[in-house]
């Protein structure tokens, strides 16, 4: 990727979205060219009169990302400035030194930006969190919020486009990621896992992995459906397993919610997945996911059983999916960062 | 819409002055560095052994950061800058 100056415009919106592709400045596929007068309307949108104001930096690649920066991706991805609303806390969460946003985009965990959509503003701008919720909802307030969250990771995690990612496999989400939760929930919404208030709106980050579905259509109470979670979570491929400092959400389908909520409130459904997904720590170093010479962060104890949750509050529940189907799906997050990071919606 | 006009740069560029890069080290030493991943200080060990057998000069002090997924903070970059020999930064897992 080359970040080359600001082009020069024309008319021709085709050659334009060439010239896109051909300067880098592209996720991959055909963008809204970024012209003056739409950054500046969605700038403005996003609550930023100055272009040249800076919203964050990352010191280690000496960058300092601006508003008109981040109006551009905006525009790039597909957002309408009515959802400036929204943009403006993500943008914030985005930049903000503590997601590590270049480590995001360079890891070989091949992690993308989840963004997580709760509270009234689900249903004032229109977010589908029913069907396909998780991923392909083909939804543009989805799909284009999505999008923005992955093209700011790539456009600003490179440092100026002169790293290389390292991601080994990588997942769908890297060019758009976003779930958005019912409006109503069993639970309560989302964000007040976080310490936000539950009549807020919020946008929430996490780095994660790709999503992972669980199936359980006969398990017609709780423990049966979270045991299924909780072996979906065990595998021994999970990476938290050595690590054990990234957070998981898991996205509770509306029929598993009602079952699960019948008996557990969230927080003991927590602390079931917490004391049910757990493997011996021989067994995972004789498989080789424990290295020899393990750190002393990761805590690893031979011949006890062994959590890939240090603790319980790294897993989360998210409320979201069409009825119908008993699935739920579990996201990973990404080790390299241990917070799922919310913020207000004004 | 808007379709005038010039098109907005949505890649920030690093924002630094000139800085000199020593491609060939200055001093017959190698010095390495652990990044901090899963076996990188096990891997870095045996480099050190195996290079030590076949009478290559090797610092004994292996710096690191605290965990892989951070960034090199600067004060430990400061410090490798000014190391003479060659530079081995981590490895992967």
């Amino acid at each position: 990727m080359a970040g080359s100056g600001n082009l020069t415009g024309n008319h021709d919106v085709l050659a334009d979205i060439e010239r896109c592709f051909e300067s880098g400045w592209s996720d991959g596929l055909p963008v809204v060219p970024p012209y003056r007068g739409l950054v500046d309307d969605m700038r403005e949108a996003m609550g930023w009169p100055d272009g040249d104001e800076i919203v964050g930096a990352i010191d280690a690649q000496r960058l300092e990302i601006t508003a008109d920066h981040l109006a551009a991706a905006a525009v790039m991805s597909g957002c309408m400035p009515e959802y400036g609303r929204v943009l403006r806390p993500l943008s914030e969460l985005l930049v903000d030194p503590e997601f590590n946003l270049s480590g995001v985009e360079v890891t070989t965990g091949g992690v993308a930006v989840m963004v997580i959509v709760s509270g009234p503003v689900v249903a004032e701008l229109g977010f589908e969190h029913e069907a396909n919720a998780v991923g392909g909802a083909n939804c543009r307030v989805n799909a284009t919020i999505g999008r923005y969250a992955q093209m700011v990771r790539l456009f600003c995690g490179r440092g100026g486009g002169v790293l290389p990612t390292h991601g080994t496999m990588g997942h769908p989400g890297r060019l758009s990621f976003l779930v958005a939760e019912h409006p109503d929930t069993e639970w309560g919404p989302f964000h007040t896992q976080l310490g936000l208030p539950a009549e807020a709106s919020a946008v929430s980050i996490m780095a994660s992995e790709g999503p992972n579905s669980v199936n359980n259509h006969y398990g017609s109470t709780a423990e049966p459906i979270l045991d299924t979670i909780a072996d979906c979570l065990g595998h021994s491929g999970f990476t938290n397993y050595y690590w054990h400092f990234g957070a998981t959400i898991i996205v509770v389908g509306p029929a598993h919610a009602e079952t699960i909520a019948a008996t557990f409130s969230r927080d003991e459904a927590r602390r079931y997945l917490f004391e049910h997904t757990l493997r011996t720590t021989d067994h995972l170093a004789a498989l080789g996911r424990i290295p020899p010479e393990p750190r002393e962060k990761s805590k690893v104890v031979p011949g006890t059983l062994r959590s890939p949750f240090d603790h319980e509050e790294q897993i989360h529940f998210l409320e979201s999916g069409a009825p119908g189907g008993r699935f739920s799906a579990i996201v990973p997050g990404w080790v390299g960062n241990y917070f799922v990071m919310p913020k207000v919606i004004d | 819409m808007d379709t005038t006009g010039e098109l907005v740069n949505p890649i920030p560029r690093p924002r630094t002055g000139p800085f000199t890069v020593r491609t060939v080290p200055e001093g017959a030493q190698v010095v390495l560095f652990d990044n901090g991943k899963p076996n990188s200080m096990a891997i870095l060990r045996r480099t050190q052994q195996l290079l030590r057998e076949r009478g290559v000069d090797v610092k004994e002090d292996i710096r690191g950061k605290e965990f892989a997924g951070s960034p090199v903070d600067d004060q430990t970059l400061g410090m490798l800058a000014q190391e003479r020999g060659l530079l081995l930064l981590g490895v992967h897992d």
